[in-house]
């Protein structure tokens, strides 16, 4: 909006979208070199010697600085800022120091997983988000329904700020437990938290569903749902306690 | 194998990785949930799942180090000879061997071959001597399982591999454990195995899949392993699954969905309490490292006796492992090693307020305004110490340097958040460390205790010992376990001198349900490996 008001000139001549592009490419460059900034500039940064870290504390110090001279890691600093953007720019990510492997080799290994569950969820958010939005803007337009506004601003800023492993915990009680609208994942490894979840906010008890295709988790022979008799509910839960 | 840490807890690992730890959480719930339903699910059939802490990295197994990686290919990657728990060498490819000071001779077994079918020879073995030895192939290898400077020579005829060097090597046998046997189409090629296997043991990897799992298949007709037994008992197929969290693999574990972990945190409770069973040994867990370089106050043998004797040990024994501890009794060698002897008990100096007072008057020290002080400068002591190794030792810390501070000294406890401690020991700005440093042989710790400081060399502390030097010099003139009377009079000289503190071992447990084996510092040991209870 700001560069639209102090360049109306430019903006008018090539027309609002261009200058949207304009410059909303600029920003993107200069949030893309800041990024590649900071990620050379982080292994300078932080402290210790990565190569040593890597090698071990036998490693000879002949080999740690062969080691270092093959990394390029002697030369000055602008100097390996120069070779690290260059590589980059023709899709060369090197190796990595502590898994002595490809980047992109591991990059590679991982993505398709990501992107399985990337892809569907970004559709998934154009598909709600945008309509959503568009209404609500619609209908709060110009002041009206103010109590609108605040619950649709209050709703969405509280999505937003619940960390993401609390909310997923929370989906995963909603949709496969409460109301087992997905089935998949297979529930044995996470129903111990599922369980909890399921339990203590309520401090309920609830009927367990073995009919309904889910295993209970403990619940061998018994109608109500409370920690699994082989592993105590508490423990799972500090997995996401270790994780902000 | 090596770890300059000891033993960090998986759970601490975590925290350190915090950035991405949100995403991991979600992700790995999915992951784990989605391996249920592979081959990671039930206890039935034959595949013995194993959880591991981290993902192994590249699996090439002459630039391989982590620990990791090192365990996994103990699974598919033979080896000259074992070392059984109580130190004593035991054939394996090779069937038989001499060895001198400088040199070692190994027989190869006949009949031995590779997963794509090519025999493993003579000049196989001697290839990878050399390549490891050669540092423009930069192996991290040398020197664990190779010596610095080793020369190899095959003879066909006689099926033999002669390695020689220049400088002593009295382990060349036992480091051989270490050496993952390659036949010669491998060597060519060693990043071709960071996914792979061309395997010369009795597993081959079938399925890498980073950051989850690896599955490893039996080979058929294998024939060579420890004492020429046999893979006929072994189970059918191990996986190896990646399981950050330490929490999770004991879940996991209780609830059959795999069979074997390395549990070493507080939930070792909760498995004892269900007499989940686990196999462990002792690995130095807490040792204090002086630096004796000029300025320091560790370069005055009085100050360091002193600090000493103002700590309760037992008491800083028991806050660092939450009384789970035991006193050390090596300086940090893990099974298997050949020489076991005590080097540790009573040769620390004792818990002693008063005789530390002495002593530092002695030495020319005064007590003035409650602070010992020398020529004007107050005694200023700094403990640096990793804070990967959890909760409890930072405890420990505050501990000693809280009985530092009211003895008189200026003590300070500096947490080193970095993955390991050794690149601060390498800068040279730390008074005094917590470093436990893990090897298998005695002639792997000179480089730390003796010879030139860095950034020439590895003796982090500049420590010139008189009585290690003489004594580990003399024992390295005798091959294998004659030297170790020698190495462990030298290493006594250590703890005597106050140089080092080993104060606490800790065992490593690798709790299992459904299956047996043994373990030892390289992790499970492949030919011990049986399912059922064994009850």
């Amino acid at each position: 909006m700001t560069a639209l008001t102090s360049n109306p000139l430019g903006a008018t001549a090539r027309g609002p979208w261009a200058g949207f592009v304009l410059r909303r490419t600029r920003r993107l460059v200069v949030s893309l070199a800041a990024l590649v900034t900071a990620a050379f500039a982080v292994i300078h940064l932080i402290p210790g010697d990565p190569v040593r870290a890597a090698l071990g504390p036998t490693a000879d110090p002949a080999l740690i600085e062969a080691r270092r001279h093959s990394l390029g890691l002697d030369e000055s600093l602008p100097k390996q800022f120069g070779h690290f953007v260059g590589h980059l720019f023709q899709g060369r990510l090197g190796d990595s120091i502590g898994a002595q492997m490809p980047v992109s080799e591991i990059v590679a290994g991982r993505l398709p997983a990501t992107l399985q569950i990337a892809v569907p969820a970004f559709a998934l958010i154009l598909l709600i988000a945008v309509p959503v939005g568009m209404t609500a803007a619609v209908l709060t337009k110009d002041g009206r329904r103010r109590r609108g506004e605040l619950a649709f601003t209050g709703i969405t800023g509280l999505l937003g700020a619940v960390p993401e492993f609390l909310l997923a915990v929370g989906l995963i009680a909603a949709f496969a437990v409460m109301w087992p609208l997905f089935r998949w994942p297979p529930a044995p490894a996470w129903t111990p938290t599922c369980c909890r979840y399921w339990r203590s906010p309520s401090s309920r008890r609830r009927p367990c569903r073995a009919s309904s295709g889910w295993r209970p988790c403990g619940c061998s022979g018994r109608t109500t749902c409370g920690p699994p008799a082989d592993a105590p509910a508490r423990t799972t839960g500090r997995e996401s306690e270790t994780a902000p | 194998m090596v770890s300059a840490t000891g033993t960090d807890t998986r759970s601490r690992r975590t925290r350190e990785t915090r950035p991405a730890a949100a995403t991991v959480t979600v992700l790995g719930l999915l992951a784990t949930a989605a391996a249920c339903g592979g081959p990671a699910s039930g206890g039935g059939g034959s595949s013995v799942v194993f959880a591991v802490a981290a993902d192994p990295g590249t699996l090439s197994p002459t630039t391989a180090l982590a620990t990791t990686a090192l365990s996994m290919n103990t699974f598919a990657y033979d080896r000259l000879v074992h070392v059984a728990a109580d130190g004593t060498v035991v054939p394996g490819v090779a069937e038989k061997w001499s060895a001198t000071a400088t040199s070692a001779r190994f027989t190869i077994r006949p009949g031995v071959s590779c997963e794509d079918g090519s025999p493993l020879t003579a000049d196989d073995v001697a290839a990878e001597y050399n390549h490891i030895a050669d540092p423009k192939n930069q192996s991290p290898m040398l020197g664990l399982s190779v010596p610095v400077t080793a020369a190899a020579k095959a003879d066909r005829a006689k099926r033999t591999v002669t390695v020689t060097t220049t400088k002593p090597a009295p382990f060349i046998v036992e480091m051989a454990r270490m050496l993952p046997l390659l036949c010669r189409k491998s060597l060519a090629a060693p990043a071709a195995l960071a996914r792979a296997t061309n395997a010369s043991g009795p597993y081959r990897l079938t399925e890498a899949v980073p950051g989850d799992h690896y599955t490893y298949v039996r080979r058929d007709g294998y024939t060579w392993g420890p004492r020429g037994s046999t893979g006929k008992d072994l189970p059918g197929q191990v996986v190896f699954k990646v399981v950050p969290n330490e929490s999770t693999a004991a879940n996991l574990l209780m609830s059959g969905q795999i069979h074997g972990a390395v549990i070493n945190g507080a939930d070792q409770d909760r498995l004892d309490a269900t007499k989940v069973r686990n196999r462990s040994f002792e690995a130095l867990f807490g040792q204090l490292l002086f630096n004796q370089a000029a300025g320091r106050p560790g370069a005055d043998p009085a100050v360091r006796r002193a600090l000493v004797s103002v700590l309760d040990l037992k008491e800083l024994r028991n806050v660092a492992t939450g009384g789970k501890g035991a006193p050390a009794t090596a300086i940090g060698e893990t099974v298997p090693t050949p020489c076991t002897g005590d080097t540790v008990t009573g040769n620390l100096p004792a818990h002693d307020p008063e005789r530390a007072a002495a002593r530092l008057t002695a030495a020319g020290w005064t007590k003035d305004g409650g602070t010992w002080t020398k020529a004007g400068k107050p005694l200023t002591v700094g403990l640096s110490y990793p804070t990967n190794q959890g909760p409890q030792v930072a405890s420990a810390v505050e501990l000693a340097v809280q009985r530092w501070t009211s003895f008189g000294v200026r003590a300070t406890a500096k947490p080193i958040g970095s993955s390991s401690i050794i690149g601060t020991l390498a800068g040279g700005d730390w008074d005094l460390a917590w470093a436990p440093i893990g090897v298998t042989l005695p002639d792997q710790l000179t480089q730390f205790y003796d010879g030139p400081p860095p950034p020439k060399g590895n003796n982090f502390g500049s420590l010139t010992n008189p009585d290690y030097h003489r004594l580990a010099a003399l024992a390295a003139a005798r091959p294998g376990a004659d030297g170790c009377a020698l190495w462990e009079a030298a290493e006594a000289a250590l703890v005597k001198n106050a140089d080092i503190v080993p104060f606490v071992a800790r065992p490593v447990r690798y709790y299992a349900k459904g299956i047996t084996f043994e373990v030892d510092g390289s992790g499970v040991v492949p030919s011990t490996l049986r399912q059922g209870d064994g009850r």
